[in-house]
């Protein structure tokens, strides 16, 4: 399959799934960037036996959480001058903004609130719950794409629920 | 807060000018990137001249520095003679 054609088949999966971690366009666009960058040095590594649709979920899914972690020890680090050096002009606590084109302004504030708690969930729950919830992937593709057992996808998910549900009723309570 | 509130979540387009920023990151990353055979090379290249340096400094009898040599060596005449 030539670069462009696996560009244009797989675009829209990717930025959707990355949006879903970040939940901000420019940092969606960015893991895009670097999960197309990544096929086309990789591309002939690429092992027949596994669909093209998993290899990409995997490549887009480790993407998006090394940006994360990536911009977490930068956050961690420019708080960390900022305690040293209380003139400079930065913000000391800079969150992320809630940019995402596919939410309609009435559900914003919800869905903002939401996601600020599927953030604080361990990296597998939360990607178990984004493809199954927002991808909408059945738990037996969910599985394949995460390389475990149908199994294990139904307890990361039922966890991820138990650990939501005690987020949303601390801060509530 | 609901969890059903997900479905709410449209699906959405690519912005159209990506595909050519992934382009010009490809080949900047070819740019950066060093070819094997030309690393080898320059190191190989490093490598002999290190040695022929080497073998030049330990092969080189110097005699030992005196006030003399060192004044016939800087051409000191021993009068005040400065045109010959």
């Amino acid at each position: 399959m030539v670069f462009e054609e696996l560009y244009n088949t797989y675009k829209k999966l990717v930025f959707n799934l990355a949006l879903s971690y970040v939940q901000n366009v420019e940092d969606a666009e960015e893991i895009t960037q670097d999960v197309f960058v990544s096929v086309h040095k990789s591309i002939s590594s690429f092992n027949e036996t596994a669909a093209l649709s998993t290899w990409m979920y995997r490549i887009a899914i480790n993407k998006s959480l090394d940006f994360l972690k990536a911009k977490k020890s930068k956050k961690r680090f420019a708080f960390l001058t900022s305690l040293f050096h209380d003139d400079s002009n930065e913000l000391k606590h800079n969150p992320a903004s809630f940019n995402h084109p596919g939410v309609l302004l009435e559900d914003k504030e919800a869905l903002a609130a939401l996601f600020n708690k599927i953030n604080q969930l361990p990296d597998s729950q939360k990607t178990a719950l984004i493809l199954h919830k927002i991808e909408h992937k059945p738990q037996l593709v969910v599985a394949e794409i995460m390389d475990i057992s149908p199994k294990a996808v139904e307890s990361l998910i039922q966890r991820a629920k138990v650990n939501l549900s005690k987020k949303i009723n601390g801060s509530e309570g | 807060m609901d969890l059903n509130n997900l479905n709410k979540i449209r699906s959405v387009e690519a912005p159209p000018y990506l595909f050519t920023r992934i382009l010009q990151k490809i080949e900047q990353a070819k740019v950066e990137q060093v070819s094997k055979p030309v690393f080898w090379l320059g190191s190989f290249s490093f490598m002999i001249l290190l040695a022929v340096n080497t073998l030049v400094l330990f092969n080189t009898k110097t005699e030992p520095i005196t006030t003399k040599n060192y004044a016939e060596y800087i051409q000191l005449t021993p009068n005040n003679t400065l045109y010959k």
